[in-house]
């Protein structure tokens, strides 16, 4: 028995190794996720330098705007000091961002605080992507075919069109009292907010004034704001006087369950399909009378499952051998922060959860498809067959991404109770350190679900393989088992 | 019809079994046994329930009522290791070599790696695959991969070999090689089975027949057997106003006038069953007939085929008659 199942695992497994198809998702798995994790970074970086002009008979929009900018510029290099120093101890960390910030409420760039702070060296404050040109005496015609002449103009940034124009009407007075926004371009929307956020501070700063407060004496008060940071209970070090922040490495294992939970869903769903369009190549060539009289069916299936089981082990070690090369060879690029999400999934508690949900998931979602197969003599017929049933089993990914922002919602506890989505959303729990209790039965209802699957996989696969039987039969066979009229 | 052969020599029996598909009978209360070290052919029309019986004999299929035996024993994969099965819906693993294929096959019924390999490579050779060791199935032409399966079958050696329409798809001179073929086998000592609806195949190489139609058996016989279901006739034309007919009564044969030309008058002779052409022939001379001319008739398989499972469901031509 075990010498059969493993001539077919054999089989099945070189087989599909030795097929062109494989050899591509090896490569461009990763390859696709590598471009979808670096392509976002990619475009930010790639951002061009705009220019953009405010038309105004004052300088306080402007001003406004600088500050916007800067304040941007700010919160974005806080945000990189933050992450470069997720492995630096609680206490030098605090020490370092106060410093940052007290440097920037009392008047130093972004990048002068960094230098301040003694901040990593290969830290530079996050670039300003608009620049202002100054033009002089024109009318809002003259702006408006400007921007659509295509007219380039040099500045701080080399030679580039004009991106949007800011004309500023003031009443009688001086005050401010609308402000066009002239832009060819009506996606782009950083600038935009970036008016809104100063037309507010002139706001603020107007109605400050008025009660006899300097721009000094506010941005003074900013630098005297208590810094914010965030622990869990019982994490305070009573001999430190520090207690200690939640870091990445507490949050690791959330991010890192979320990416195991996808990973093994896009891998589930990777390999099914082999055992789907194996099934359908055995049917249509007339192949299972020969093999049936060779292995039984349990045998048949075993070994199906557990080829493409081996194939599946195949392709995570070459992803895991990749990543592994990817992370020495760029061992400088990769962030303090990626080594605490590595760390964090492969913890034993994380890994586990993980391992059983992947087995379960396969041998049910794999039981489906063989049976899918097994009822299909064409990929055409499987494909009409199996849309709907791929547009329920997406359900996962949808609960898995919607479970990131919060997985201990009593809506994810309930639906990690349904067998088809258990095997993914129990790993999303793992880090919650769920009660004992509730592993157990996670872990018996995937056992009885799985083997209902499989009971189910087997009589449908002998009825479709020795009987021919297509879906019609299938179900009606099953109505007649259910009324105990037929046996198979 | 004869009564089952049921022998416990027989590595196959097939013991009242019935089969139902959508409540009808696709074959009814089926029984024969196929005798150790024979060639039996199991003869029927297209739909006649060929395939369904062998499936149920080899425990592909659970039959309705019935049972079926392999050397003794209800079908299990320990028996079917000595069973050699080629199905009437045939296929291979397209993208597998012919070398690899028939490997599989040997290693699934038992054979370690190497045999099983040097096996393949041995059977390719002497069937003339020897170039193509390591061609895929899906580029071996539809007859060049029937005989990749056939070979697929026999690896193993098995003792009992079920081919299920074997000749089916294949040119004259496969057909002839895979005669060849099955005739080494049986040489061997193994029992073979095969079903067809050409005659002219079973005729040459059957020992045995089970000639079933509808689902049902009609025939289980030798051929001899079979043959002595038609009784034989003789045309015997003679010289100017002879009367056969009055001569041979004398004999007992039945004759009847036929015709009469310029060249004489044409008998034809019916013989009942153990009467030899050649005793007419010897009561003719005997009786002073002036014979010009004298032609016996044996009954062909086609015409016991046809007298059992009727006129509608007569077999195939072969297919160098096409």
């Amino acid at each position: 028995m075990i010498r059969s199942i493993w001539l077919v695992a054999r089989r099945e497994y070189l087989g599909y190794v030795s097929a062109l198809g494989f050899w591509l998702g090896l490569i461009l798995t990763p390859l696709g996720l590598a471009v979808g994790v670096l392509v976002p970074g990619m475009i930010m970086k790639a951002q061009p330098a705009r220019y953009y002009a405010v038309v105004d008979t004052q300088d306080s929009l402007q001003e406004a705007l600088d500050w916007q900018f800067e304040s941007w510029q700010s919160s974005d290099t806080k945000m990189m000091l933050r992450q470069s120093l997720s492995t630096t101890s609680p206490a030098e960390k605090r020490r370092i961002i106060n410093v940052f910030e007290k440097a920037y409420a009392e008047g130093s760039s972004p990048q002068e605080a960094l230098d301040k702070a003694d901040a990593p060296l290969h830290l530079k404050a996050s670039p300003i992507n608009f620049h202002p040109i100054k033009l002089p005496n024109k009318s809002v015609e003259e702006v408006e075919k400007i921007l659509t002449s295509g007219q380039t103009f040099n500045g701080p940034v080399g030679r580039h069109t004009l991106f949007a124009a800011i004309i500023v009407n003031r009443d009688q007075i001086g005050n401010i009292a609308s402000v066009d926004y002239i832009s060819p371009d009506i996606v782009n929307s950083e600038l935009k907010q970036a008016v809104t956020g100063a037309l507010k501070y002139l706001a603020r700063l107007e109605l400050f004034k008025s009660v006899g407060v300097t721009p000094t004496e506010i941005r003074n008060a900013d630098a005297d704001i208590p810094s914010l940071f965030v622990r869990k209970p019982g994490s305070l070090e009573p001999n430190e006087n520090q207690s200690s922040e939640v870091t990445l490495t507490d949050r690791a294992p959330f991010v890192a369950a979320t990416s195991i939970a996808i990973a093994l869903w896009l891998l589930i769903f990777s390999v099914v399909n082999f055992l789907l369009t194996g099934t359908i190549e055995e049917r249509s060539n007339k192949i299972f009378d020969s093999l049936l009289t060779s292995v039984s069916v349990t045998d048949l299936l075993s070994g199906k499952l557990l080829g493409v089981l081996m194939l599946s082990a195949t392709l995570l070690c070459a992803w895991m051998l990749m990543a592994t090369w990817a992370a020495l060879y760029a061992d400088q690029a990769i962030s303090p922060a990626a080594w605490e999400f590595a760390q964090a999934a492969l913890d034993p508690a994380l890994i586990l959860p993980a391992l059983a949900g992947f087995l379960a998931g396969y041998l049910l979602y794999g039981a489906v498809f063989l049976a899918l197969g097994a009822m299909c003599d064409t990929i055409q017929e499987a494909q009409a067959l199996a849309t709907p049933l791929i547009l329920l089993l997406t359900t996962p990914l949808f609960i898995i991404i919607m479970a990131l922002q919060n997985p201990a919602s009593g809506f994810v506890f309930i639906m990690s109770w349904v067998p088809p989505l258990t095997p993914f959303l129990m790993i999303l729990r793992a880090p919650l350190e769920p009660p004992l209790i509730e592993v157990l039965g996670h872990l018996a209802l995937m056992l009885v679900s799985t083997s209902i699957a499989l009971w189910c996989s087997i009589r449908v696969y002998r009825a479709g393989a020795v009987n021919g039987f297509g879906v019609k039969e299938i179900v009606s066979f099953f109505k007649k088992k259910t009324m105990g009229k037929s046996k198979l | 019809m004869n009564a089952p052969n049921i022998n416990a020599q027989s590595p196959l029996e097939l013991r009242a079994t019935s089969k139902f598909f959508k409540g009808k009978a696709a074959v009814k209360d089926m029984s024969f046994s196929a005798p150790k070290g024979q060639i039996l052919g199991f003869l029927g029309p297209n739909g006649a329930g060929k395939s369904t019986s062998l499936r149920i004999a080899l425990g592909v299929l659970s039959p309705d009522s019935g049972e079926a035996l392999l050397f003794g024993e209800k079908p299990n994969l320990k028996n079917l290791r000595r069973v050699g099965f080629l199905p009437e819906e045939r296929g291979l693993y397209r993208k597998m070599t012919t070398r690899a294929i028939i490997s599989y096959y040997g290693r699934l019924k038992g054979l370690d790696r190497k045999t099983s390999l040097s096996r393949a490579d041995e059977m390719l050779q002497r069937f003339g695959l020897g170039d193509h060791l390591k061609t895929k199935i899906s580029d071996l032409s539809k007859g060049m991969a029937q005989k990749v399966q056939i070979l697929s079958t026999l690896v193993h050696k098995p003792d009992l070999i079920i081919l299920d329409e074997p000749f089916s798809g294949l040119d004259p001179v496969n057909q002839q090689d895979l005669e060849l073929l099955i005739r080494e086998e049986h040489a061997r000592g193994a029992t073979i089975i095969f079903s067809t609806h050409v005659m002219e195949h079973a005729e040459r190489l059957c020992d045995r027949l089970v000639i079933i139609g509808k689902g049902q058996k009609r025939f289980d016989g030798t051929i001899d057997e079979a043959m002595s279901l038609i009784p034989e006739t003789a045309d015997i034309s003679t010289e100017g106003n002879f009367d056969l007919h009055a001569a041979l009564e004398k004999s007992g044969f039945t004759s009847s006038y036929d015709k009469e030309d310029e060249t004489g008058k044409h008998w034809r002779i019916d013989l009942s069953h153990g009467e030899r052409a050649q005793d007419v022939l010897r009561a003719a001379i005997n009786a002073g007939a002036p014979i010009t001319s004298f032609t016996p008739h044996r009954a062909k398989l086609r015409d016991v085929f046809v007298s059992l499972v009727g006129e509608d469901e007569s077999p195939a031509e072969t297919e160098e008659n096409h």
